[in-house]
């Protein structure tokens, strides 16, 4: 019986209509046993929807993880940067000259040099050095000097080469709040955090910005053996990332020689120095070893105390989460945010967390997840991000959770 | 791995290219494993969406498939089984080892709403969306699975046996009884369009 049953649902499914021999009864389990089959392939695109959503994310973790695993010889570790400094023999070689030679014993000579150059020319290149540190996802901190303003759309010239800033929704700080973020104009000093997107488009959560000029432009970018120097390397933050899942970060620090060095690190480094500095820019790091061969990441060791001199900052809120909830419904589709009372040692201060921004397990001992500031009730944090001009509620860019905090047990 | 060894998991297969491809991804070139995740991502990811809370944990359980699979390149034995197999059954011990720590933690479900569908959508499509991944946590995982399978990933029941290591027949009876099951979920749910039987 059974199996005749199960027989003609297959059929049913198959040919789309109930067999002619089906009796009463079966046809009516066969009814409700296709609603239910309609239902599951009713939801089949929006999963196709979700999965294609999804996927630039997973692909770049995975090929992340890929290169990660990749044997280090070979593989592009270092990324030192310093001024450039193009092989003599790169300037010798006239227009041509590889044509001219091709078909030659002397081609392959010429060919391999060629090759050569082309190498040391990727690596000096600053676009490579994006390439090879920002991945879609990543949360970053960069500073650099407007180009231009197309209505939000701004060009920053940094250290990491020419960016493609999104800043319509950003929070300004430091800027005109009547003008806003059109107020910007070309020369202005800014620091942005934010998150990467495709190709080198970075789209603004926060813009803190100085109508100072830089002390000097974003210098450009060539690479050297960064292990051999790494003992001794010890310099500030002019460039931070950290990925999406916080397993690995990137430093760029200019070091006491004047040259500036593209550092991968752990995570936990990078969590480390979000949570102590909020404004990773500006500290003064070392870098003191390898802590994972394979992946080619170093630790960074910091200092006892955030840095104080002048600079541009962003908010930063510490403390302890006591209370998280879901915000209102946005007026428009897309995900609430988090609302978060943090008690300081000022007292308390809610926090707004939009779903952009990077919520970091750090030291907590939670698991990394989108429901982690469920858990996260009683942990310490580091929050860093801006101040919403209209509200002048914090809105946060990215969290470190700690520890929770104990208290002793009350008889 | 051996060379016969690929060979005959291209035979399985049917298709010279992936013959091809299976020799290079078990070298763990990247290029293979770019086209191996650019293939079965989707499937990955609709075979753990509706077991799991949301998209985004969706995406990470994906994402860990591949690197799992990646890892374990060179003990992966081509023999018997194509490759979406082995990137499904990777798939189902992350899913077992999840449900496990989201147990052993207690997960809250305050936030649930974390997961409500990020772009414009008829309320009754979320209702509906909703109610599914009610009803399919209240299923087996064989039962989850054969719903996927089936009606997600639109495999044929001979495929679907052959992913399940289970015979057409067993097939045939556990989809009916995974779909009795998921109406009287729905039904209990209050879900307008199941009756219940």
């Amino acid at each position: 019986m059974s199996e005749r049953i199960d027989d003609l649902l297959q059929e049913t499914i198959a040919t789309g209509t109930i067999p002619e021999g089906a009796t009463e009864t079966e046809r009516a389990e066969m009814q409700g046993l296709l609603e239910a089959m309609g239902l599951v392939v009713e939801a089949r695109s929006h999963v196709g929807q979700e999965a294609a959503a999804s996927m630039p994310t997973a692909r770049a973790r995975f090929q992340h993880h890929v290169a990660a695993s990749q044997p280090t010889r070979g593989r592009i570790t270092i990324d030192a940067i310093s001024r450039p400094r193009m092989l003599p023999w790169g300037r010798l070689l006239p227009r041509g000259l590889t044509m001219a030679l091709a078909g030659s014993g002397a081609a392959i000579g010429v060919l391999a040099l060629a090759a050569v150059v082309l190498w040391q020319t990727t690596l000096n290149d600053p676009q490579s050095a994006y390439a090879q540190v920002v991945e879609p996802g990543d949360y970053v901190q960069v500073e650099g000097v407007i180009e231009a303003n197309a209505q939000g759309q701004l060009s920053v010239q940094s250290a990491l080469g020419d960016l493609d800033v999104e800043a319509q929704l950003a929070t300004l700080m430091g800027a005109d709040p009547v003008r806003g973020v059109p107020g910007l104009k070309p020369g202005d000093r800014v620091l942005i955090s934010g998150i990467a997107g495709k190709g080198r488009e970075l789209v603004a959560q926060t813009v803190a910005v100085s109508e100072e000029r830089p002390e000097r432009p974003p210098r450009v970018i060539s690479f050297r053996q960064l292990r051999r120097l790494q003992a001794a390397l010890e310099g500030d933050v002019v460039t931070f990332t950290i990925s999406n899942d916080g397993s690995r970060g990137a430093v760029l620090i200019e070091a006491e020689d004047g040259n500036q060095y593209l550092v991968p690190v752990d995570g936990e480094s990078a969590a480390r120095l979000l949570e102590q500095a909020s404004t990773a820019l500006g500290e003064r790091v070392r870098v003191v070893e390898e802590s994972n061969v394979t992946s080619g990441a170093f630790t960074l060791e910091l200092p006892a105390e955030p840095g104080t001199d002048d600079r541009l900052e962003l908010v930063n809120v510490r403390g302890e989460i006591t209370n998280a909830a879901v915000g209102p419904a946005p007026a428009q589709a897309g995900v609430p945010d988090i609302l978060l009372t943090v008690q300081t040692l000022r007292g308390p201060v809610d926090v707004r967390v939009p779903e952009t921004a990077r919520s970091l397990v750090g030291r907590s001992g939670l698991t990394a997840g989108p429901r982690v500031l469920a858990r996260a009730v009683g942990h310490t944090v580091s929050i860093t991000g801006g101040i919403d001009a209209g509200s002048g509620q914090v809105v946060a860019d990215a969290l470190v959770l700690g520890p929770k905090v104990e208290r002793p047990a009350t008889r | 791995m051996r060379d016969h060894e690929v060979m005959h998991d291209a035979r399985i297969e049917g298709d010279a290219a992936v013959e091809a491809l299976a020799r290079r991804a078990a070298a763990r070139e990247a290029s293979a494993w770019g086209e191996i995740f650019e293939l079965h991502y989707r499937a990955i990811f609709a075979f753990v969406r509706y077991r799991l809370r949301g998209a985004d944990e969706a995406e990470d359980i994906a994402a860990q498939v591949f690197e799992v699979a990646y890892s374990r390149a060179d003990r992966f034995d081509f023999r018997g089984a194509p490759i979406q197999a082995w990137l499904l059954g990777i798939a189902r011990n992350l899913l077992r080892d999840h449900a496990k720590k989201l147990g052993r933690r207690g997960i809250p479900d305050e936030l649930d709403e974390l997961n409500a569908p990020a772009e414009p959508d008829a309320a009754a499509a979320v209702d509906l969306r909703h109610d599914l991944s009610t009803a399919m946590r209240s299923l087996t995982a064989d039962q989850q699975e054969v719903i996927v399978m089936r009606f997600l990933l639109d495999k044929s029941v001979v495929e679907t046996a052959e992913l399940m290591s289970r015979s057409e027949d067993a097939v045939k009876n556990l989809q009916r009884r995974a779909l009795a099951a998921m109406l009287r979920a729905l039904a209990e749910a209050g879900y307008p369009g199941a009756v219940g039987t």
